[in-house]
């Protein structure tokens, strides 16, 4: 395993304990040059998480609460006025940080919900003609309540195949809520960075290069088209979906330090990948059987 | 008469084909094309070239011209190779019946037919099957693909209930054209039709069956939507309703209240027959508006009745409840 | 019917179909006429600017019908002169022509088809030739590549190449059978024939006429012996005997064509009685659009089903029931010993001691004189003889024109002709001296190939008399043979070898160079393989059917042929169910074999969930299983995890299949020895 990613995976154990998978999903997901969408009730460790990931990336940090009255230029930035020159100056708002948190992103109104969506898929951020590019690497953390929805703007099905990934954190089991608590000191104290930008971006220049050879493209393929022609799924899988599991695939394999992915890459990064895809809309979550489920075990990885 | 006669004799032959094909091709939700299934006859193409091969041979004996009779020879073996090649190609194939949407009546239902080819297969199936559904559907070409390609029929649904799917035909004549080979399968499906939606004021009872509209005592809470107001000063910013701000409707705010008394019902009032039908668009039209306001609601059909809940599953539930009410 | 319209989807099957169109009209540039060659360049252009989108409209309805009318109108004029069959071809291609301007619905399309075909097949009454119908084949191929490309719009034209290639190659092996064992039978009807330009001999002889021919170096038959080949000096091949001289050319006496007419119309055939040994051969002549075949002296029709083509005359001669439009081939035996004394003598003598009242004194002077120093026939023929050698008589095949009295002038004056010269003076002086003689016209010599047969080319038509003598009856003379003797030995070639007008028309003839060994080579190879092709293929009747059934099974009894009949039946079956039993799934590579087995038998005992890959399954067995099946599974999945997944190399991937067969050994072993307790879990 690559040193760097290891040691980032300990750093950020140690602020979220007893979470070492999803940890390493995040990681995995920002290796991948792709958007996390975090779904849990408050208080799971959103921010610490996001935070965390930050800190140890070296990269910086904002956070944005998302609110029903919060508007466009509120995270985007404005042009203000200058008297001194008579021009109007560009005031970037907090979405140019490097690590995004868009905190509880569906109590935003649709029109800022769009307007994070577009700044996240191009990287860049449009205001009075004048494009203003976003910091690389562009990393957004959404999160989302799924329950105490009145009065939100759940995030529409064909926006959430933006984000990469959809993970749930959950709560710690015994053990690491236990020791949480017997270290209340422990979240404040800042992380040390673990790499430099330069590495982090090798690393996603890295990723790339994971050979993914062709059982597993026809892994891949099975699983999407499984997903297209049984009607267990009111969403099937589309063809950026399958990019998307395979770019998640090879980071995944990353992470555990191989070049060369594995069935077994896949089917771990599956259910964060493709959950939200199948969904058809966030007033399902209730629902107990996964459909990734479901698609994992009826498709076989080895069938010739 | 004669045409009453002819009708009738009509009838009864397309019944006992009916009948024969449904021993011989049970409905399923998926079909492996074989020897059971698929007939295969020369096609008109066919026909013109069997006929030209019979000219040919005229022609090539008078004329005592050997290759003008080994053209010929070569064509009817031509032909003989391709009912077998034609065959197999389309005996290659999966079909089943992909996702399934329910929709209302006055709709056309868009039912997906999906064509798979068993994959390592060296040669896969290949050529247009033209696909229909008997006896006068509108046709779909699907151009077929290596892994799996689909079709989709397009059925008028008028009436609401079970959608009857008739008998789909598919068709096939690669590789030269000179057989038609098909095939008429029966598909298991559940698509229920909807009846259709007719815009009404949601009227919520209380209990089932019981007092009028609007009964249950309402108060100012948290927990469910109940109206838009005029935005007044000091109101909590996050219960403006940005929707209409957004259209340009002007400022709102919602007014969520919290129910004291039993869970909202929406119910089926007794109606004559004629009523019956625009009663259930009524219906329908209420449970869709509730649903999007993600409110839960509950369903009284008389005898059926389908417990407060919300969500698209139990929009579904309740949907295809009133589609197949008293049928 | 496929709704799909026909200008989106089958622009390829459009143009292919074009392309055979074009293909079609090439190889039937003569049958058809210009101007429906230029309709058809219209409709192709027309129909390809369509197809590649250059234009978007096609040609009105209205203008094609009115184009169809005046079309129709000109053919119809023409078609008198045309005779029917070509008319019929030409109007079926105008018919494409248009029909291909106007192709919008499937049912254009299937007509044009059709069409096509039918017109390809016409295509062989025309050509026969092993090069045109290797063409032909390639427009057939065209056409169903057309049709092909139409019901499988997916595929590129090289996958639909190949797919096409493997329907033809299964189609063929099935043709040919057919082609063997479907009996053949005899012309229904009588059927139109194409009028073309006659080749060869003409029935009327002037002397400069065989000049003429002899600077052709086209094929005019050829002969196979089951012998040995006769040597070229009894190598005459009668074809036309000419009794009717009006003192300037040569032709067949109006007296016994309408005394053959007779014969034939009571069906009574003139059959010589054989004398002597008698040796079968076989001609295969070419297209003359004649009824003159060939023959060597004195030859039998034996066959019955030959004589139904094929009428002996009373000069000896053949002659074909039909102008001979294809190759036609015929069996027959010839007796060289046998006498041509058999004969009605009485009209033989008459008919050729007939002279024209006036014309050419000298020669008539001069016949008289030979006629008092000659006591008998033979006599006057030997001075004749003399005369011819002794003059310095020249063979030549530039001889001077001669428009007045031309014997005389030949005989006294130039004293230099060719064959027909030769004979015609002959012939003439003969009669004068009150012996009967006549003009043969035909072949002789030819080129030997093998000891298969003899090609006789145009160049080798021939002239020569046949005198009556009392005691012999009809005797051979040959004067060009006292003149130039090379010329009988060792053909024309030789014989004008130093003149240099050996096909000095023709220079691009391969067969004036014959002095480059590696040309010649070529030309006697090519002239090989036609000879097959019109033997084995062109030539393949009942007969040619019958004797390949003899030469298989011995004797034709019924149960024999009822053999034939249900061997070429199994055959077709097995060749169908070779093509077309199922296919096993294409071979996959031996280590994802050995892994998939490895896992049919372990799955029984250890069964593994439908999503475990590789990696949960191996180590679900480790935890379950004993080491020494552990083991060996261990290394199968390593391996094959190593070369499914990740880049072999290709040095590392050599030894591998060794390795995955040992583990695999091992498993089945260990598995082997387990069987008992494991069958108990």
């Amino acid at each position: 395993m690559q040193p760097h990613i290891q040691s980032a995976i300990e750093r950020v154990a140690q602020r979220l304990l007893g979470k070492e998978q999803h940890i390493k999903l995040a990681i995995s997901c920002l290796l991948a040059n792709g958007h996390l969408l975090i779904e849990d009730l408050p208080g799971m460790g959103k921010t610490t998480l996001s935070n965390a990931l930050a800190n140890v990336l070296g990269l910086d940090f904002s956070r944005i609460q998302f609110t029903s009255d919060l508007l466009p230029a509120d995270m985007l930035g404005l042009n203000i006025f200058d008297s001194q020159t008579q021009t109007f100056r560009f005031h970037p708002g907090p979405i140019f940080s490097q690590v995004v948190l868009a905190d509880e992103i569906n109590r935003a109104s649709p029109k800022t919900q769009s307007a994070l969506l577009e700044a996240m898929e191009e990287k860049q951020v449009s205001l009075d003609g004048h494009t203003h590019t976003l910091p690389s690497p562009f990393f957004v953390i959404g999160t989302q309540n799924p329950l105490h929805q009145s009065g939100t703007y759940p995030l529409p099905e064909s926006q959430l195949d933006r984000f990469l990934m959809r993970i749930q954190i959950g709560y710690p089991d015994w053990k690491a809520e236990k020791q949480m608590l017997l270290d209340p000191q422990g979240e404040l104290a800042p992380l040390a960075a673990v790499m430099t930008l330069d590495e982090l971006i090798d690393l996603q220049r890295q990723v790339n290069q994971v050979h993914a050879s062709d059982a597993i493209l026809d892994y891949v393929l099975r699983l999407v088209t499984y997903s297209r022609e049984s009607d267990q799924f009111p969403n099937p899988l589309s063809p950026r979906a399958s990019k998307a599991l395979l770019q998640a695939s090879r980071s995944w394999a990353l992470i555990a330090g191989r070049d060369h992915v594995l069935p077994e890459d896949v089917q771990a990064i599956l259910p964060a990948v493709a959950e939200h895809r199948l969904r058809n809309s966030l007033s399902e979550f209730s629902e107990t059987t996964s459909l990734s489920d479901k698609l994992l075990a009826a498709v076989d990885p080895l069938a010739a | 008469m004669i045409n009453a006669l002819q009708q009738r004799l009509n009838q009864h032959w397309q019944a006992r084909i009916g009948r024969w094909l449904d021993r011989r091709i049970p409905p399923a939700r998926s079909h492996q094309l074989d020897h059971r299934n698929i007939f295969i006859f020369p096609s008109r193409l066919g026909g013109l070239f069997l006929l030209l091969c019979f000219g040919l041979f005229l022609l090539g004996t008078n004329y005592q011209n050997n290759l003008m009779l080994m053209l010929c020879y070569f064509l009817l073996a031509l032909m003989l190779v391709t009912l077998f090649s034609s065959y197999q190609n389309f005996a290659r194939l999966q079909v089943h019946l992909g996702k399934t949407q329910d929709c209302f009546a006055g709709d056309v239902a868009h039912i997906a037919v999906w064509l798979n080819q068993p994959q390592g297969d060296s040669l896969p199936a290949l050529g247009i099957i033209s696909m229909r559904q008997q006896p006068d559907g509108e046709e779909c070409a699907v151009t077929l693909t290596p892994s799996s390609s689909h079709g989709t029929l397009s059925i008028d649904a008028p009436h609401r209930g079970p959608l009857p799917l008739k008998r789909v035909t598919l068709s096939c004549e690669y590789p030269l054209g000179l057989f038609h080979c098909w095939t008429h399968l029966a598909f298991d499906h559940d698509v229920m039709v909807y009846p259709r939606p007719v815009p009404s004021p949601v009227t919520l009872h209380g209990k089932p069956q019981e007092g009028g509209p609007n009964s249950s005592t309402d108060k100012a809470g948290q927990d469910e939507f109940h109206h838009l107001r005029e935005y007044q000063r000091g109101e909590p910013l996050n219960h403006v309703a940005w929707k209409q701000v957004a259209k340009g409707q002007g400022m709102f705010s919602k007014h969520f209240v919290s129910e004291q008394g039993a869970p909202v019902w929406l119910n089926l009032m007794p109606c004559t027959t004629e009523q019956l039908e625009q009663r259930l668009g009524q219906l329908c039209y209420q449970i869709r508006e509730l649903t999007q306001a993600q409110q839960s609601f509950g369903l009284d059909l008389g005898k059926h009745q389908i417990t407060p809940d919300c969500g698209l599953d139990h929009q579904r539930r309740c949907l295809r409840a009133l589609a197949e009410f008293q049928l | 019917m496929i709704g799909a319209p026909a200008n989106t989807q089958d622009q390829l099957s459009q143009l292919l179909l074009s392309a055979a169109f074009v293909m079609i009209s090439i190889g039937l540039f003569e049958p058809i006429m210009g101007w429906i060659l230029v309709l058809m360049a219209c409709a192709v252009v027309i129909r390809a600017a369509y197809a590649l989108g250059v234009q978007s409209q096609t040609v009105s309805m209205t203008t094609v019908n009115l184009l169809a009318l005046l079309a129709g109108l000109v053919l119809a004029y023409f078609s008198v002169q045309l005779g029917l069959l070509v008319a019929m071809v030409n109007l079926l291609a105008m018919a494409c022509a248009l029909k291909l301007m106007l192709m919008r619905r499937r049912k254009d399309f299937r007509q044009l088809i059709v069409s096509a075909l039918f017109l390809l097949g016409c295509g062989f009454i025309f050509h026969q030739s092993m090069a045109m119908s290797g063409y032909f084949s390639l427009c057939l191929g065209v056409i169903l590549l057309a049709m092909m490309a139409r019901h499988g719009p997916q595929l590129t034209l090289p996958q639909l190449t190949g797919g096409l290639g493997r329907l033809l190659l299964q189609a063929l092996p099935i043709a040919v059978l057919a082609f063997m064992v479907m009996p053949r039978l005899g012309p229904f009807w009588q059927m139109p024939t194409a009028k073309s330009t006659e080749t060869g001999l003409a029935d009327r002889m002037k002397p400069g006429d065989i000049a003429q021919l002899s600077q052709s170096s086209a094929l005019a038959f050829r002969a196979s012996f089951t012998d040995n080949i006769p040597p070229p000096n009894q190598r005459y091949w009668r074809a036309l005997v000419m009794e009717q001289f009006d003192g300037q050319e040569w032709q067949i006496a109006p007296r016994r064509k309408w005394e053959e007419e007779q014969l034939r119309l009571q069906n009574k055939a003139f059959v010589p009685a054989p004398q002597g040994p008698g040796a079968a051969y076989q001609v295969i002549a070419e297209p003359s659009y004649q009824h003159y075949l060939f023959s060597l002296d004195v030859s039998v029709v034996s066959d019955p089903g030959v004589r139904k083509r094929v009428w002996p005359g009373t000069a000896y001669q053949l002659r074909s029931r039909d102008p001979v439009a294809s190759k036609m081939q015929y069996d027959l035996v010839y007796y060289p010993q046998t006498p041509l004394n058999q004969t009605n003598y009485s009209l033989d003598r008459q008919l050729n001691l007939q002279v024209p009242r006036q014309g050419n004194p000298r020669t008539r002077e001069w016949v008289a004189k030979l006629q008092q120093q000659s006591t008998s026939a033979r006599m006057l023929i030997d001075n004749i003889q003399r005369y011819f050698q002794q003059q310095g008589f020249e063979y030549t095949l530039r001889p001077a024109l001669m428009p007045n009295d031309p014997v005389d002038r030949f005989l006294f004056d130039n004293q230099a002709g060719f064959c027909a010269h030769y004979a015609s003076a002959l012939a003439f002086a003969l009669r004068l001296a009150d012996i009967p003689a006549r003009v043969v016209a035909g072949y002789q010599g030819g080129e030997v190939r093998g000891d298969d047969y003899v090609s006789i080319y145009q160049y080798d038509a021939h002239a020569w008399v046949e005198a009556w003598l009392d005691d012999q009856g009809w005797v051979r003379l040959d004067p060009t043979a006292w003149v130039a003797p090379s010329r009988i030995l060792y053909g024309l070639e030789r014989a004008v070898a130093e003149e240099g007008t050996f096909l000095a028309d023709d220079p691009l003839s391969l067969a004036r160079l014959k002095d480059y060994a590696w040309l010649n080579q070529v030309r006697l190879l090519l002239a090989d393989m036609d000879f097959l092709w019109s033997q084995w293929v062109l030539g393949f009747d009942a007969n040619r059917q019958r004797d390949l059934f003899k030469s298989l099974l011995g004797k034709l009894t019924a149960f024999n042929l009822s053999l034939v009949g249900v061997v070429s039946v199994l055959l077709v079956t097995i060749l169908l169910a070779v093509y077309f039993i199922p296919k096993r799934a294409p071979r996959r590579p031996l280590w994802q074999k050995r892994y998939h087995q490895a896992l049919a038998l372990l799955e029984p005992v250890w069964p593994r969930p439908r999503h475990y890959g590789p990696d949960d399954y191996v180590r679900h067995v480790n935890q379950t299983a004993p080491a020494d099946i552990a083991g060996p599974f261990n290394q199968l999945t390593q391996l094959y995890m190593y070369l499914a997944y990740q880049r072999p190399s290709a040095a590392s991937q050599r030894d591998t299949d060794t390795r995955m067969n040992r583990a695999y050994l091992r498993l089945k072993r260990a598995l082997g020895q387990h069987r008992p307790p494991a069958s108990a879990r």
